[in-house]
Parts: structure tokens; sequence; C-alpha cells
């Protein structure tokens, strides 16, 4: 197995578990973050089940928010075998990256894929800094990863001639109001990283904005209503403008918060022309999910573009299209054979379940902020 | 036909054809059948898979009265009434293609 691009930076570093000998690229750990799967599933948990698909002795870290995130507990395939607390990205670049230093006391992390929208822009930061330690993660660049922001969408779709809701930015009470009484009632509000709520008059507004303002700040979105079928398309780009391997749904069933809780695998070839050329406009690196909507009688309009891989991410992995073990491959330097595409017809269905689990488990992590869950191999019993 | 997905339908627009693909239409015995485009399903009632079969299968659509006439062994005016209904529907779904052909024959 060869050396991944950049590595020779770090061929020096010496993973403590090997007494100072260099381990190889599979031996190396993957971080895998956004490892909750409650009420609105994460995708981290579907990234490890993926790749333990592929590479069963992969040593898989969890790098979480909170002790309670769902899949530090239980024994699936989902379950990481290690698992750390992380600060919150609003912490910052500087003390994410101290806290991945403290990690690496003790875990040889190789690879990172982070999987929540508002961690990006910190990874954006020391992308460098984590080269520099041996570690790869795959990342867009910052202006691809800027003109997909929300508040950025609108007006790369409008350079592009991309079909999307009309959307306008608010950024005090005022001008929201001016916003919405522009696009029309019904509209919804969004939040600059999540969130959104749907405004049906001028007297819901401020009920709308408020909690969103209060959790995420100004600005605000106001976006068109769009009424119709919900469709992702989640892929992996090549950094230079094409899809390497994609998965198209409809969501067929959806929670209150609109989150796709069933779907079904489409091959429309209309959807797949307007997500090749977001991408190539992008010039998109790494796992994308592009959100969609169609209106009857009109084309498929944009919504949303989310830099990491969608919570569903570990469907197409159970029907052979393992997009998590592509992006791995990519990580590690091989050359990539796109997996097979999905065929139509396929489906899944969301089902959760109550894991059992010790208070001592959750204090364990609360306290001394990590948990082994599998012990570290030493390099002559882990698998080539 | 009804729909079973409990979502908006599509409407018929320019374009989207069974000539898009083959295989667009996916048949599950002969009760359901799935747009492989859409994503969106539908329970058959047995009129409606005999047609949509037979339009898969390329026959053509001035012989569907004939099929029903003959499976039903209803008259010649009810058969055409019946597959001109199914069509217009079919072809509001998106399902089928608003054919130039198919068209005049619904003026006539």
């Amino acid at each position: 197995m060869s050396a991944a691009p950049g590595r020779s930076q770090a061929s020096s570093h010496r993973s403590p578990q090997s007494n100072g000998a260099p381990t190889s690229a599979t031996q190396r750990s993957v971080a895998v973050t956004g490892m909750h799967r409650g009420e609105n599933p994460q995708p981290g948990a579907s990234v490890v089940a993926s790749l333990r698909r592929q590479f069963p002795a992969l040593r898989t870290v969890g790098l979480s928010y909170d002790p309670l995130e769902s899949s530090l507990y239980g024994q699936g395939d989902d379950h990481p075998d290690a698992a750390y607390l992380i600060p919150f990205p609003g912490a910052g670049a500087r003390a994410l990256l101290d806290r991945l230093d403290m990690i690496r006391q003790s875990e040889d992390i190789g690879y990172i894929i982070p999987c929540l929208d508002s961690e990006i822009e910190n990874y954006l930061q020391i992308e460098e800094p984590l080269k520099e330690r041996g570690i790869r993660c795959i990342l867009p660049t910052r202006q691809s990863f800027e003109d997909r922001h929300k508040a950025s969408l609108y007006d790369f779709c409008l350079r592009h001639d991309i079909p999307s809701p009309v959307t306008l930015i608010a950024h005090d009470p005022l001008a929201v109001e001016r916003c919405a009484a522009e696009v029309g009632y019904p509209v919804y509000v969004k939040g600059r990283l999540y969130h959104a709520e749907l405004v049906h008059s001028r007297e819901g507004l401020v009920a709308g904005y408020d909690e969103i303002v209060q959790t995420w700040g100004w600005p605000v979105m106001v976006q068109e209503t769009l009424s119709g079928e919900e469709y992702d398309v989640t892929g992996v780009g090549d950094g230079e403008g094409g899809i390497v391997q994609s998965c198209s749904i409809r969501k067929l069933l959806r929670t209150s918060h609109g989150k796709g809780f069933a779907g079904i695998v489409v091959h429309d070839p209309d959807m797949d022309a307007l997500s090749e050329r977001i991408i190539r406009a992008l010039r998109w690196n790494g796992p994308f999910e592009l959100e969609f909507i169609k209106v009857p009688g009109r084309p498929h309009a944009l919504m949303e573009i989310n830099p990491r891989f969608p919570a569903w991410i570990d469907f197409p992995s159970q029907i052979g299209c393992n997009l998590p073990a592509l992006l791995f491959e990519r990580l590690l330097g091989h050359a990539v054979k796109p997996p097979p595409a999905c065929r139509p017809g396929q489906m899944f269905v969301r089902h959760s379940v109550d894991l059992a689990g010790d208070f001592a488990d959750f204090a364990a992590m609360a306290s001394s902020g990590g948990r082994i869950f599998r012990p570290l191999q030493k390099p002559e019993q882990a698998t080539p | 036909m009804n729909k079973k997905s409990g979502q908006a339908t599509d409407a018929a627009e320019p374009g989207p054809t069974l000539s898009k693909g083959s295989r667009r239409l996916q048949f599950f015995g002969e009760e359901f059948v799935l747009d492989t485009v859409s994503g969106l399903f539908y329970r058959l009632t047995p009129a409606a898979h005999l047609v949509l079969r037979a339009y898969a299968e390329g026959v053509q659509s001035q012989q569907f009265p004939g099929l029903l006439k003959q499976h039903y062994g209803i008259d010649p005016a009810s058969a055409a009434r019946d597959v001109e209904l199914l069509l217009n529907q079919m072809v509001s779904l998106g399902l089928l293609d608003p054919q130039p052909e198919r068209l005049q024959e619904g003026r006539a």
C-alpha cells in the first residue's frame, strides 16, 4: 500500500504505539466527526460503518462534542474504536488543533473526515498545520466552500444559470420584513448554517427569526417557498470539476424538520447533468450533498449544497456504492476506481433503536475526554 | 390509478419521456410501477397495467383499445374511451410523453 501524498512532510512522525517506528498508511487511524444519530442524525456514524465495510481492520476514532453522542454507545458497525471530546467549532481553529495534538499523544491519526457543516471553516484554517503533522483531509477550496454558503448560493446560482429559489439576505429586523415582502409570503427564514422556519405572514416573522438569530446570529436568509418532490444527490468531487461517483435519491419520508427518513434511488439524466454543472462550476473537492426541490413543470431547483456526506451515506455503501471508502482511497493516495452506480428502485428506511449503556460510560467520557473501545493493536497484530 | 407516495404529482412537461431510457418504468408484479427518473411510484389497476406494460414494450398506442377489448371483452367504443382517459392521466403524471400522434388521436 503506497503512502499518501503529503506524507513526506510527516515521515518523521512517530506513532506512540509503535515505539517510534512509522506505521503504514492502513494502520493509521481515521478520525470522523458528527457521531450523533439522534433526532437530526449526523453523518459520522454512517461514514464509520461504510469505511468498515471495505476496510474492516481500519481503526476509527470518533471526534465528539458531547459524551451523549449516540454512536459512542452500542456495538454496531458504526461504533468507533475510540472517541475523544473536541471543542465546539465556535472555539476556533487553534483550539481544535491544540486538542488534536493532545489526542495524537494516544492515537496515530492519519486522516480526518469532517462531517458537519460548521466544522469545515476550522479545518480549512488548519489544513496546512495538519499536513505538517502528517494528517490528511480532503477539503474544498475556500472559494468553492464560500460559494456554496447559504448566504452566497443564490448569487452563485444566478451567475451559473442554475435554478434556485429567490433568496435575500437580511442583516436586521427591518431588512427581514422588507425581504419577506419582496419575496412574498409564505417565506422560509433560514439561519446562517442551520435551522429554517416557515413564516406565513408578517405577524409571524419575529417568532420565525428570533430563535434563529439567538442561536446563529445575523444575517438570516429569507427564501422563496417551493413546493414539490425533494431530491438529494451525494457524491465525491475530484477537485478538478468532475464527480468521481454519486448517488441520487428522492426522499420518501421526511421528518418534521424536513430531513429524509426514507429514500429511493432515482436515475434522472436532467438532475445528473445539473449536478455535474454545479460541481464543475465549483471545482468541488471531496464529499458533497446537493439538495433539490422539483416543482411540477419546472426544472430541479438547487436548495442547498452541504460540504460533507449526508447522514444516509451508508445506504449507497450497503448496495455497492461506497463513497466514504472511495474518499478514503483518495486520502491514501491511491488511484481511485469509481464504485458502480446505485440501481434505481433500491431504497432505505431509517430505523431508530435504543442502545443500552451504563452511566459509567458517560462519566468516563465526560471526565477524561476520551474512551478507548478497542485497544490499539501492536503493528505486528494489525491486519496489513 | 392511485398515487401511493402521497406527494405532489409532476405535471406533463415537454422533454421527460420514456425515450429518456427504455427502462424508465420498472414494474413490480401487476400492481406497482416505479418511475425511475422521478422516483414516484403508482399502484395500477389491471387495465392500467396492461396498457402501460404494452407501451413500455413498444406496442403502438392505436393498438391499446384492441388489447383492452381482447382482454376484458368490452365494446370498442368503451375500450377507446378508457384508453384515452388512461393515456391522458399517464401523460399528466409525467409517465408518458405527449406524442403528437396521440394528441391528434385525443382531439379526434
